[in-house]
């Protein structure tokens, strides 16, 4: 095992991995931008490096500077969290020719999973049903309206180097294809410095549900089940649970054994996560993409499976075996998680920056919360604004939800506007308590009220 | 690794072509694959890795976008301080062994090169941007530095007493 790890990220997650590198008796070795210099989650840590200004370009996201760090402080890992460098091949590889442990899978792996339309090609070639769609990148607009012609509107328009929801636009109709594309375009550009986009065909009666993987060195690669994340807004997850309530038992197998199929293509270690998107109206299933790292709503698997997936990361990386085969894997009951953003749900989900007069977290049976956020804290304005994720555990879906409501409502933040309350009117309303969970569900109460 | 050395001179030449045209188009990495040989190339957008960089250059050229939570100008009663603007280690000399670039007691210059900052293998020279005595050096010889931490306490020409 590793005696020494940097933790390549900020917040919540560099907190949750500070923890779990405590537990397993590793040094740690946390970095930090100017606007995050003194925070208390940093205490935590074995050493601080302060590695460049506020903005993230200069600090979480500058290479040069967290390896140099690396170098210092002597560390043999770098644990990259979830967001900034955690999918760049580019912070992989260099990690790995400068003698570093970079604690995820191979930067090969990464790189063609990381090119969605590669990804695509891989799945195509091992039986996983795919989203009708273009194979390559697209390049121009007539290429486009080719495409969106043979499998019909509505199409998605899609960052190819695309996550967290950027970059991705629905089009209905050839006139707002041909406008829809520059802008797509233009956002792929401003967040991944990569314009490449590709289209699929948009399924309007979707669950977004995906699988948790967990593959060490020696060839054993397993799932922890699924998480339903089709929850969102801008296609950014808001609550996820697990076991999916949208799918059944035959749908759920099959699944499980394309996740399998499709890390095993890539010869995949560590953790990840391959997504798929299920068709509500003819329950077929379609890969969308694997995301090569740990995800932010993985705590709500580590309830039901009862595996701490931080502490698996590094233990693969460090060479060890997985202590446990498919069989030995049990999933119990029901968890839910809410990500808190410091946002105001009555403004368009605008982000509100500031400082924290009154914290105060909710407790209890069958209640975690994994924030870095306390009472004096100021949330910078430079970053993703999550306070934090409440998860809850309960045998039952209606358990859980009744724990979750509690929870909420326990869960008393004063100085920033927060997504609480739009979280306790979201689990209130018929359609989240009767199952009836879909991509679109969340934009249609916002409109509709 | 023997095509490496039949290349040596030829090699040599193209990494000293590759690092003027690096100073020439401000670019900070750069990447070639030829055989075995890889370097990577990237455009400086505000990050730091210049061969010569100015001290404190850095957050003064940042945009500000939120001004309460930029860091003030390293400045204290009547001295001021030398910041890093980077990460890495501090080394008072440019090889072991030689003379430091300034002692204690020293006129500085902007232009005074007062140490350098190991980064990545790159070593780079800090230079004083501004006119002064120097009065304390901060930092060990060889010791790590982060961003922004004060190297040298400097009494300003300007406001000398």
């Amino acid at each position: 095992m590793f005696s020494r790890v940097l933790i390549a990220n900020r917040g919540e997650i560099a907190l949750r991995v500070i923890r779990a590198c405590r537990e397993l008796g590793i040094e740690t070795v946390a970095v930090c931008s100017k606007a995050d210099e003194g925070a208390q989650y940093l205490e935590l840590a074995d050493n601080t490096v302060c590695i460049g200004p506020s903005p993230a370009e200069q600090s979480y996201l500058n290479v040069p500077s967290i390896i140099s760090a690396a170098e210092i402080t002597d560390v043999e890992a770098i644990h990259p969290g979830y967001g900034f460098l955690a999918e760049s091949s580019h912070f992989a590889e260099i990690c790995e020719s400068s003698n570093i442990t970079f604690i995820g899978p191979s930067a090969k792996t990464m790189m063609v999973m990381g090119d969605k339309a590669e990804a695509k090609r891989v799945a195509i070639k091992n039986k996983i049903p795919v989203l009708a769609g273009s194979e390559s990148t697209i390049t121009g607009q007539q290429d486009a309206l080719e495409v969106a012609h043979k499998v019909g509107y509505p199409v998605l328009i899609k960052a190819a180097a695309g996550g967290g929801g950027r970059g991705i636009r629905i089009v209905h109709n050839d006139a707002s294809l041909v406008s829809s594309m520059a802008i797509a375009q233009r956002e792929a550009e401003t967040a991944f410095k990569d314009p490449s986009v590709y289209i699929e065909k948009f399924i309007e009666h979707s669950c977004h549900v995906e699988v948790q993987i967990l593959a060490d060195q020696h060839g054993n690669t397993i799932h922890l089940g699924e998480r339903d994340c089709s929850l969102q807004r801008r296609h950014q997850k808001l609550l996820e649970e697990t076991p999916s309530p949208s799918i059944s038992q035959h749908q759920r197998t099959e699944l499980y054994k394309a996740a399998i199929r499709m890390a095993k293509a890539v010869n995949y270690t560590n953790a990840g996560t391959v997504e798929f998107l299920v068709d509500k109206d003819n329950g077929k299933y379609y890969f969308i993409e694997m995301n090569t790292r740990l995800q932010v709503e993985h705590p709500i698997t580590e309830m039901v499976s009862g595996i701490d997936l931080v502490k698996e990361q590094l233990r693969i990386s460090a060479g060890e075996q997985l202590g446990y085969k498919q069989r030995q894997i049990t999933l119990d009951g029901v968890a839910i998680e809410c990500r808190i953003y410091a946002e105001d749900p009555d403004n368009g989900f605008r982000p509100h920056p500031g400082k924290i007069t009154v914290y105060n977290v909710p407790g209890g049976n069958g209640v975690r919360v994994d924030s870095h956020v306390h009472q004096g804290y100021v949330v910078p304005p430079y970053y993703d604004s999550m306070l934090g994720k409440l998860i809850v555990h309960q045998g039952t879906r209606q358990e859980a939800i009744a724990c979750l409501r509690r929870a909420l409502s326990e869960y008393h933040v004063e100085g920033v506007k927060t997504t609480i309350p739009f979280h306790l009117r979201l689990i209130d309303h018929p359609n989240y308590i009767n199952s009836d969970l879909s991509t679109t569900f969340v934009e249609g109460l916002l409109a509709g009220g | 690794m023997k095509g490496f050395t039949k290349k040596k001179m030829s090699t040599m030449d193209k990494v000293k072509e590759l690092i003027s045209l690096m100073n020439a188009h401000d670019l900070t990495e750069i990447e070639i694959q030829e055989d075995a040989l890889k370097v990577r190339v990237k455009k400086a957008d505000g990050g730091f890795q210049h061969a010569v960089l100015p001290a404190s250059s850095l957050p003064g050229s940042l945009p500000a976008p939120a001004e309460a939570l930029q860091e003030p100008p390293a400045k204290k009663g009547t001295f001021t301080e030398i910041v890093s603007p980077m990460v890495g280690t501090f080394y008072r000399a440019a090889t072991p062994g030689a003379e430091p670039h300034v002692e204690v007691g020293d006129e500085l210059e902007a232009d005074t090169v007062v140490c350098v900052i190991e980064a990545m293998k790159i070593i780079n020279e800090i230079k004083a941007e501004a006119a002064g005595k120097l009065v304390e050096v901060l930092v060990d010889d060889g010791a790590p530095v982060e961003f922004g931490q004060p190297l040298f306490k400097v009494q300003p020409t300007a406001s000398a007493e």
